[in-house]
């Protein structure tokens, strides 16, 4: 029995003493700045650059990656094929989050961007799955498919049939995975990458001329779109400025390359005719200007923002902040994206003023 | 535990297979249905040019993989040399739940009468096997119909005073022209052509409740993103899970058909999805493996009573390989022609696909689906420089402004093109693998040539200013197209099955995949495969009779 | 399965972790090339080689656009069997540049980077040993490489931001929306 016991009390301190170097050695590692440890592995290098040159450097590997322990299963098996793959020496550079960890990550980016948070909880934006995937408007009218993830739930790690049931337009759909019904199907890495380059948010001094928000200089696009194809993230400066018609007519469609960003899930029918399918493209009297103009970049929404530049009337004389700009129904004669001084004036198109408000 | 014997096991999924498997269990037989591939997924492979079906420089998606498969090539002075899957001369179809019907482009062609009629509208032609099918266009037509219907097609072919008769329209309005096809339209009419729109096993309009094309660049080498295009995969598989009678089973791959000592067939043998040997027992066995496994399947199936292969008695099997004798031209514009608006192909002429005087047979003339950046890195008019400055500037300058017409020349049968097995070279699973081998009858390229002709008068006729041609050398062909190797013929000693597609000799085994073509047409084949496969699997479930008939 | 056997299995878990967190440890600091097969002096080599095959100009060149890296990692995985012909001609092709301009093949100057390859494409050295290569043919197999790097998806490791889609004009990703709504 005393045999037994002395046996045992090794074992155990055999068993602490391990256990002490590891977790000694475990935080240890976890406390080492990352080109000592995550990034001393090559299949890191590239990973490592650009977030040693983005904005958010100041925000650890482990925050977002989780430790080799923390990050539960996917970052376990992504950890350990990457040590594997370390030593047969093969190709392994697609370091990425699961999608568990993207959605997550909108927590932690709410710490800091509290009211771009906000404004995109109160868009169409934050729109879940169960509202994307479950409408019996859409899914009675055509059938889902595998083109659906690319805007929506493009971080979704399967394909729709195993997302939802049935794949027809009788219905009734279910998600195949309850919990899914409440998660954003547009997370904001769906259009924000963390290791964009930038420099980190910085207090503004508000004594300073050129730091007064509407004196500063417009800054480099940092939105882009993540491409479930490639998966891959684009800054929206590389990504297609689009050509546009209107029957035989080019338009002339803004420089700004955020609605690049739009267009991608606005986006036409492969003609490019301008207000095909989800394209919003503006043409007539608003032809030529940006989204942006009007939408806001987080809640996307565009209320009040005819005043900002058309003080109180428009050019017609209405009142801006009561008239029609139905957006819903794109063959209104009031669609703010299309309508066109021909829509109210017979005959012959009133002169109008051509000049168009350049970007930025 | 030993598999539930069935009535029919069909090996292959495709574009014959598929609908045989159907035909067979709607009719109320028990069905397996073989696909030595997977389901194919849109997001394992979307937009990948380097690993479509048509490029597959880093492996084809859709299968066979390099791992476990491989062919022998035999060029014509004999020199064998082994071949890959992703090796143009490997002659690969897809290998996934619906095969080629997955990635294809899906023009929905049928063969005129004089494809049928190959040997008594041509003659002799001396080195050839050529001959005429035992069937008509008139006994075929009623199962393209129902090709057309069941699967879906969208054409029109009242402009084109070449079409064969038709007893009941296209289910599916014809696709809107893009602006290179617009261009080609008003160009043929002008040198006196009959364009028409090509007939497409594409949605132009939702159609079996799945949606309408999106006209994406990516079509033909890739699946469709919103699953627009109609293969056996998307309708006529899934009615024959859904009848309750036919089971599914990928990734098998059978090696041989058993057969016992009254020289009957009783089943086949397989490797299941983990390696394991298993067999299938049925009443009846239907082999739709393409034009290359099929031959395979049969040679591999040796015994006493069949010593050189099943249906080889009279060394048939392989034998007449065919694919389509692919010319045509390349012609730069001026102006930007392309506009973006896919998959491209989508005008066609039949003016010159028979009674060509003093010509063999001839071919459909269409244009091209469009080229992918990397394809397009090889195309350029002859003595350009392949690399540096200039290679660049032509990419970045003149990618818009390329047009290319090719025509499918139909091949006089030879006997000398076949598909044997290697005794050598065997595949992952020990088994031997296909050799290749023969060549094109110089009355091929002689009509090639004669097409090509054609092709660069379209061109001129739409302001080309320059324009070159691409005519085939004489090695054997064979590709997504093949065909022909167990072909059908009233005569045992010409043929290898019966006009049902049952294999001389063997009452209980058919063939039901490109194999049975007797000549391949001036079309592309696919919608003459499917009509194949309804008129095979009709044939069986007519005379089925509860089994006692076969 | 009694509890101490799970708790003796995540131990040599742990212990495996830990193991292999040292090891790492142990390698940070020491030079890593961050490519799989090329050395950089190959690697070096071959950037030159894909600028070659696809100059630059207002839009990136081969070696820009990661010919190079796509090229690495296709050899370190589909076309792992060609890897010794990359390492055996580019020291061949080294070692007769310099037997014949007398410069290693990354100091030459462009055109004449381009003049002897266009020797080499044309067969003049396909006498000479290249460690029992064809120059003319690894020239052939690298041309398409570079090809396929440069106007293949950027998945595979080249075609950096897409840069041959945008050059060609090509829409990608593609603006193309769905049917209805």
């Amino acid at each position: 029995m005393t045999r037994f016991k002395k046996r045992l009390t090794i074992i155990l301190l055999v068993h602490f003493g391990i256990l002490l170097v590891l977790l000694g050695s475990y935080s240890y590692w976890n406390s080492l700045p990352p080109d000592r440890t995550c990034a001393s592995c090559h299949e890191i290098d590239p990973s490592y650059h650009t977030w040693a040159s983005s904005a958010h450097r100041d925000i650890s590997c482990f925050d977002c990656h989780g430790t080799a322990l923390s990050g539960g299963i996917h970052s376990l098996q992504e950890k350990s094929r990457m040590v594997f793959r370390h030593f047969t020496r093969e190709h392994y550079d697609d370091i990425s989050l699961s999608e568990e960890q993207v959605i997550a990550m909108n927590q932690t980016c709410r710490e800091c961007h509290r009211s771009e948070y906000a404004a995109w909880q109160s868009g169409g934006h934050a729109a879940d799955y169960a509202r994307i995937f479950l409408d019996e408007r859409q899914n009675s009218k055509e059938q889902l498919n595998y083109d659906c993830l690319r805007c929506h739930g493009m971080y979704y790690e399967g394909d729709i049939h195993s997302l939802v049931h049935p794949i027809d337009i009788e219905g009734p759909w279910a998600l195949n995975d309850p919990e899914k019904a409440s998660q954003p199907t547009m997370p904001c890495l769906a259009c924000h990458r963390i290791h964009e380059d930038g420099m980190p948010l910085q207090a503004w001094d508000h004594t300073q001329v050129d730091d007064i928000h509407y004196q500063r200089k417009p800054e480099r696009i940092k939105a882009g779109l993540y491409d479930r194809n490639e998966r891959m993230f684009l800054n929206a400066s590389k990504l297609p400025k689009p050509v546009m018609w209107y029957g035989d007519r080019e338009l002339e469609v803004s420089d700004d390359p955020r609605m690049r960003l739009c267009i991608q899930c606005h986006a036409p029918s492969a003609w490019h005719q301008s207000g095909s399918m989800d394209d919003r493209t503006p043409r007539g009297v608003h032809e030529g200007i940006s989204c942006l103009s009007c939408h806001d970049t987080h809640s996307n929404s565009a209320v009040n923002s005819c005043v900002s530049c058309h003080p109180a009337i428009s050019n017609c004389g209405l009142d801006v902040m009561t008239m029609n700009t139905t957006y819903f129904d794109k063959d209104s004669p009031h669609n703010i994206h299309f309508v066109s001084c021909a829509d109210c004036h017979d005959g012959e198109r009133p002169e109008i003023n051509q000049k168009i408000i350049p970007y930025p | 535990m030993a598999n539930k014997h069935v009535n029919a096991v069909v090996v292959g999924s495709g574009a014959g297979g598929g609908v045989v498997a159907k035909e067979l269990a709607v009719g109320g037989l028990s069905v397996v249905l073989f696909e030595r591939g997977k389901w194919a997924r849109y997001d394992d492979h979307n937009n990948d040019e380097l690993t479509s079906q048509r490029t597959s420089t880093l492996g084809a998606y859709y299968g066979p993989d390099n791992k476990r498969y491989r062919r022998v090539a035999v060029d014509r002075q004999g020199n064998e040399r082994i071949v890959l899957p992703n090796e143009w001369a490997y002659h690969n179809n897809a290998a996934c739940v619906g095969s080629g019907t997955v990635p294809y482009g899906g023009m929905a062609w049928r063969f005129m009468e004089e494809c049928f009629k190959f040997k008594s509208t041509y003659g002799h032609i001396e080195g050839s096997s050529n001959a005429d099918w035992p069937i008509t266009y008139s006994d075929l037509e009623p199962y393209y119909v129902k090709a057309e219907w069941e699967i879906g097609v969208a054409g029109d072919d009242s402009p084109n005073p070449f079409a064969p008769w038709r007893s009941k329209p296209h289910p599916m309005p014809p696709f809107k022209h893009n602006r290179e096809a617009t261009m080609l339209e008003g160009a043929a009419k002008k040198a006196g052509f009959h364009p028409f729109p090509i007939p497409m096993l594409r949605n132009s309009i939702s159609y079996g409740g799945r949606p309408a094309c999106i006209r994406m660049r990516n079509c033909v080498g890739f699946a469709c993103p919103v699953n627009a295009k109609c293969g056996t995969q998307n309708t006529v598989i899934p009615v024959a899970i859904n009848s309750g009678n036919c089971e599914l089973r990928i990734k098998c791959q059978v090696y041989e058909v058993m057969t016992n000592d009254r020289g009957r067939v009783t089943g086949v043998a397989y490797f299941d999805q983990r390696d394991r040997r298993q067999v299938q027992t049925a009443d009846i066995v239907i082999l739709a493996a393409s034009a290359t496994e099929t031959p395979r399947l049969l040679l591999n199936s040796v015994s006493d009573l069949f010593p050189d292969g099943i249906g080889n008695r009279y060394d048939q099997v392989g034998r007449n390989l065919q694919g389509h004798a692919y010319c045509g031209a390349d012609g730069m514009f001026e102006e930007e022609i392309y506009d973006d608006v896919g998959p491209g192909a989508s005008i066609a002429i039949c003016d010159f696909a028979h009674n060509n005087p003093g010509i063999i047979g001839g071919a459909m003339l269409a244009n091209e689906f469009i080229r992918m950046p990397y394809l397009f890195s090889g195309i350029r008019p002859p003595g350009s420089k392949r690399w540096g400055k200039e290679h660049k500037d032509f990419q970045k300058n003149f990618y818009k402004h390329h047009v290319v017409i090719r025509g499918p020349v139909q091949e006089v049968p030879n006997p000398e093109s076949r598909v044997q097995v290697s005794r050598e070279v065997k595949d992952y699973w020990g088994i031997p693998v296909s050799k290749i081998s023969g060549w094109k009858l110089d009355e091929d390229v002689q009509t090639a040539r004669f097409i090509a002709d054609k092709a660069e008068d379209w061109l001129k006729a739409a302001g080309a200013i320059q324009i070159w041609k691409s005519v085939p050398g004489t090695g054997v062909s064979g590709g997504q197209h093949q065909s022909g190797t167990c072909r059908m013929g009233d005569d045992p000693q010409t043929s290898v099955t019966n006009k049902f597609g049952q294999v001389h000799g063997v009452d209980n085994l058919f063939v039901a995949d490109g194999s049975l073509h007797v000549t391949n047409g001036a079309f592309n084949p696919v919608l003459t495969i499917m009509a194949l496969g309804y008129w095979v699997g009709d044939y069986i479930v007519k005379e089925w009779n509860h089994g006692n008939r076969f | 399965m009694n509890p101490k056997s799970i708790s003796r299995r995540n131990f040599i878990k742990m212990s495996a972790i830990g193991a292999g967190c040292l090891y790492i440890a142990g390698c940070a600091g020491s030079p890593v090339s961050y490519h799989y097969i090329l050395t950089p002096w190959e690697a070096e080599i071959v950037d030159a080689l894909a600028d070659q095959i696809i100059p630059p100009d207002e839009y990136a060149g081969g070696r820009e656009a990661g010919v190079t890296n796509y090229i690495d990692k296709q050899l370190s995985g589909f076309f792992n069997e060609q890897a010794p012909m990359y390492k055996a001609c580019l020291k061949a092709l080294d070692e007769t540049c310099k037997e014949v301009y007398g410069k290693e093949f990354t100091a030459l100057d462009f055109d004449t980077q381009t003049e002897y390859l266009e020797d080499i494409q044309g067969g003049k050295y396909n006498s000479a040993d290249w460690y029992g290569y064809t120059a003319s043919s690894f020239f052939g197999t690298l041309r398409g490489h570079c090809m396929q790097g440069f106007y293949g998806s950027p998945r595979h490791g080249g075609n950096k931001n897409f840069v041959s889609y945008r050059m060609m004009k090509l829409d990608y990703p593609y603006l193309v929306g769905r049917n209805v709504h």
